[in-house]
């Protein structure tokens, strides 16, 4: 008598959906998300993670303060089509819904929010800066992660091998006999933030193969605020300060003699950079290597 | 021993315990074994000796310079306002100045920017302009221009509050101009500060006589022929000029004006002019030992600390400490009679407004193609608005409650629930948590923030008990609190510490990340609180009688003022806990519905909530639109269109 082969059928069936629907799960750093296909419609609140995708080639439908991304961040690029959610702080929900994203990206500070997020769409918790203090090794690991949720793999194999090479033509550019570089935001003519300790800056540094000339104690974003006279830095040391600063505040600062006594300041060791985003992914860390680089490889 | 003695003994005191660490800092830069030749030969090539001439002694000067300014300022304002709590924040000058140079920053082309410091005079000056022209009706009558001067500060601050919100990158300076920083790096700002202050000394020492007459009653003043109104303007224009020159150059020192004069007052200053001597030179003692102290901590490894929020944190304690201490607080009880017209809008119009206003907030808004009334998407856009507009309402009620509660409790129209420190408290809980874990999940932090408002409360209760639960007492001591709260603040805040952005949102009193099981326990508590305010109404008119007749009337005073308090403090905490530590509608909700005739209690609790309520979910629904797709803290909102009513109101009044 002929039996119908109902459990090899439905084995069979199941094999072929799951094919179709290319259900997968995937671990971070709250949990995991189960996603029935590769997500197109993706969300990122936070600027770093918006950076990220676009050098996949993934562009969010949606981000917050687009506006602001674009004066700060800069690069890569963001294209008009995305949608501005209002603040970073409190992106726009009602707007969010209606854009009926498939995947939202997150740092873990959106923490008190998950639970109005989740109710929109999966959610990702992914963050490069952490108590761990360790943006670079978070920034390609999220980068990879981020690759594999949004079916892009290769492109993220490709934007690592990129920058690493890049990185490694910024050093051979600058060769071994620079001098220390201190990196400065004038918050005000009184007033720097020094970056280093093991914020992005730092990591941007020591793959250049470049010193820090500020060895102090900072916060978990890499940097310290002082009085401008605090600074101390290492001799033979270069400043750069990032833009923009007022004029005004500029001439206040650079007219106090305890300015031009520095020795820095004497041996015109002081540059201007174009502004590079703080807390970004690798991306702003490639930027930053590439303006220290011309800028230290065209002064003499 | 006598003040004669105690006075310069204690005071060459702190002057030495100075020097010596001046010194010590100064050896710690150059060996002394270096001073004389470094003062003989001074050499324009060794930073050290740079950093002596260019850094640490302006550093020095200046802080002196504020410090005895400030103390100045606040000693003129207090006998002038007669009132020992008053100082230079109150008049609204620095929330002015940090308004003009924010917006200086922002909007004027650097072409046509004066300079920080002139943008933050005409702030200053503005905003003193602006009080006394609001409290001109009143001839300048003590309470009028602190009521004003208040309202004003509160106002200044919500623009720069949206401001900053809005611009966040660019405004960074002003976080730590706001904190008041003393570093210096050559002598501009001690060049531009003394002529300008030895200006507005001068001014106050010609004035000093009759000045020193206005402790007396208006009626005996006007006797000796003092001409009261000028010689009040005049001093008001010195101290605030004072004021705004330091504001201009240095930043906030907010508890300088405050803690100078009361330092003297200790010590046994009791005459004007022997306090006109002693509270600057307090003033400038206490700024500068705790710059230096602050100098000593940045070199043990404490980092970078803004030294006008480290004298507030080392002042607000200072004063909750002398506070039992301090006698004759109870001058100045001119009561501040608001312009109270028959009743134009009743309770049944009021409602009619609160359910028109309810319904515009759930039904409307800016959407991605379409505005106002939106049918289609209710499902979906009901579900984010509902809690929204229920915490605002609660917290609309549960605010105007503890203001009107308060107010009565007090005898005094300043009396509100931020004044009483109570969500100031609440804060200082939310922020330590925030710092320790910064995954905190929403019920861990209102459990922080109750912890807060209830060890604030505690401490109030029991300073109150010692005290006899002196209203102005408390109030004072809120006001420390409070200002503990912003030194904390302005310190996290000049940090740059991304972690705590979220919390600038939350100070401004956002309902964003409230749901839907939050806001109706909170609507539930509101109406249950007022039941108990209800409830309590005749302790309130009773207590409104005065002492005296209260207790001829047999109410138990330290029981109803206990259980009063202890409502007022509830109220506050719960509302805290929801959308921040925000107070203009605590102060404004209870005033208006006087200005809408509300006399007796029953009616001003009543018509107080409403009048919050509609406030609070107006501000709300506006936050959420008029920057759409930003969106604004509804109690920032609230500061922005009440306040404005609450000014015009305040004109409109006239003395009787």
């Amino acid at each position: 008598m002929f039996r119908f082969p109902f459990p090899a059928l439905l084995g069979g069936l199941c094999l072929a959906l799951s094919g179709f629907t290319h259900a997968a799960t995937y671990a971070h750093e709250n949990g995991s998300v189960t996603l029935d296909k590769i997500p197109e419609r993706i969300v990122t609140l936070e600027w770093s993670l918006g950076e990220i995708a676009l050098d996949l080639g993934v562009t969010p439908i949606a981000m917050a303060e687009t506006d602001g991304y674009r004066e700060w961040v800069a690069e890569p690029a963001l294209p008009d089509s995305v949608a501005d959610l209002g603040s970073r702080r409190e992106p726009n929900l009602e707007v969010l819904q209606a854009l009926k994203p498939e995947l939202i990206l997150v740092p873990r500070d959106y923490a008190p929010l998950l639970d109005k997020l989740e109710k929109i769409a999966p959610v990702m918790v992914l963050s490069i800066y952490t108590e761990d203090r360790q943006p670079w090794q978070r920034a390609e690991q999220i980068t990879l992660q981020m690759g594999e949720v949004l079916g892009k793999e290769a492109e993220a194999q490709a934007l690592l091998t990129r920058i690493n090479e890049q990185f490694a033509g910024y050093r051979a550019q600058l060769g071994d006999a620079q001098g220390p570089v201190a990196l400065v935001n004038i918050v005000d003519p009184r007033h720097l933030r020094v970056h280093g300790g093991e914020g992005l800056y730092q990591a941007t540094l020591d793959k250049l193969g470049l010193k820090n000339a500020w060895h102090g104690e900072t916060n978990y974003w890499g940097f310290a605020t002082q009085g401008v006279e605090q600074l101390q830095v290492q001799p033979n040391s270069t400043l750069f300060y990032f833009q923009p600063v007022p004029d005004k505040t500029l001439e206040i600062m650079t007219n106090s003699p305890l300015w031009r006594a520095r020795e820095f300041v004497r041996e015109q060791r002081v540059h201007s950079l174009e502004p590079v985003w703080a807390f970004g992914g690798l991306h702003a860390a490639e930027r930053l290597a590439r303006l220290l680089t011309e800028q230290l490889t065209s002064t003499p | 021993m006598t003040p004669s003695v105690r006075l310069p003994l204690l005071g060459s005191g702190l002057f030495l315990l100075c020097a010596g660490l001046l010194a010590a800092q100064v050896g710690q830069v150059l060996p002394w074994q270096e001073w004389l030749t470094s003062l003989r030969q001074p050499s324009n090539d060794d930073y050290r000796q740079l950093l002596i001439w260019y850094s640490l002694l302006p550093r020095l000067t200046a802080g002196a310079l504020a410090g005895a300014a400030l103390a100045l300022a606040g000693l003129v304002l207090q006998q002038v306002l007669r009132n020992p709590i008053a100082s230079p924040s109150t008049l609204g000058i620095a929330g002015g100045a940090q308004l003009a140079m924010a917006a200086g920053s922002l909007f004027l082309p650097a072409s046509l920017n004066p300079g920080n410091e002139w943008l933050a005079l005409i702030g200053g000056l503005g905003a003193l302009a602006l009080v006394l022209s609001l409290a001109w009706g009143r001839q300048l009558s003590p309470l009028a221009v602190v009521l004003a001067g208040l309202v004003v500060g509160l106002y200044c601050g919500a623009l720069s509050g949206a401001l900053i919100l809005l611009h966040e990158q660019r405004l960074s300076g002003l976080f730590l101009w706001g904190a008041g920083s003393l570093n210096q790096q050559d002598w501009s700002a001690v060049s531009f500060l003394w002529p300008r202050l030895l200006i507005g000394a001068l001014a106050i020492v010609l004035i000093s006589r009759p000045l020193g007459l206005l402790a007396l009653q208006d009626e005996q003043a006007r006797g000796l022929g003092i001409p009261l109104f000028w010689l009040r303007l005049a001093a008001l224009l010195a101290a605030v000029w004072l004021c705004a020159c330091i504001t201009s150059a240095l930043g906030v020192f907010a508890f300088i004006g405050l803690a100078g004069p009361a330092l003297a007052r200790l010590l046994g200053a009791r005459r004007f002019s022997q306090q006109l001597f002693w509270a600057p030179l307090c003033g400038a003692l206490i700024l500068t030992l705790t710059d230096q102290a602050l100098q000593w901590a940045e070199q043990l490894g404490s980092g970078w600390l803004p030294t006008g929020a480290a004298t507030a944190l080392i002042g607000a304690p200072l004063l909750l400490w002398l506070l039992p201490q301090v006698r004759g607080l109870n001058g100045g009880q001119d009561s501040l009679a608001l312009n109270t017209r028959p009743a134009r809008i009743g309770l049944k119009g009021l409602s009619a407004l609160l359910v028109g206003i309810l319904l515009l907030a759930l039904f409307s808004g800016a959407g991605q193609a379409h505005w106002l009334i939106d049918t289609t998407s209710w499902a979906q856009t009901l579900p984010w608005r509902l809690p929204r507009v229920l915490a605002a309402l609660a917290a609309g009620i549960l605010l105007a409650l503890a203001g009107t509660v308060l107010q009565r409790l007090a005898n005094n129209p300043l009396a509100s629930p931020e004044v009483l420190g109570i969500s100031a408290g609440s804060a200082l809980g939310l922020i330590a948590l925030v710092l320790l874990w910064a995954d905190a999940g929403r019920s861990a932090q209102l459990l922080a923030g109750a912890v807060g408002s209830a060890l604030t409360l505690g401490f109030l209760l029991s300073l109150s008990r010692r005290s006899q639960y002196s209203p102005q007492r408390l109030l004072l001591a809120g006001i420390a609190i409070a200002a503990l709260l912003d030194a904390v603040l302005h310190l996290l805040l000049a940090s740059g510490d991304p972690r705590l952005q979220p919390l600038l949102f939350w100070l401004a009193g956002s309902t964003y990340h409230t749901s839907l099981t939050q806001s109706l326990s909170l609507l539930a508590l509101a109406l249950v609180l007022g039941a108990l305010c209800w409830a309590g109404s005749r302790w309130l008119t009773l207590l409104g009688l005065g002492a005296e007749a209260a207790r001829g009337l047999g109410l138990n005073l330290g029981k109803a003022r206990l259980s009063l308090l202890s409502l007022a403090a509830l109220l506050t905490a719960s509302a805290t806990l929801l959308i921040g530590p925000l107070s203009f509608i605590g102060l404004m909700a209870p005033h208006m519905a006087r200005l809408l005739g509300a006399q007796r209690v029953r009616q001003q609790l009543l018509i107080g909530s409403l009048i919050g309520a509609c406030l609070m979910v107006l501000a709300d629904w506006l936050g959420r639109n008029v920057l759409y797709p930003f969106q604004l803290p509804a109690g920032l909102l609230a500061t922005l269109v009440g306040g404005l009513y609450f000014l015009i109101g305040l004109r409109g009044g006239r003395a009787q």
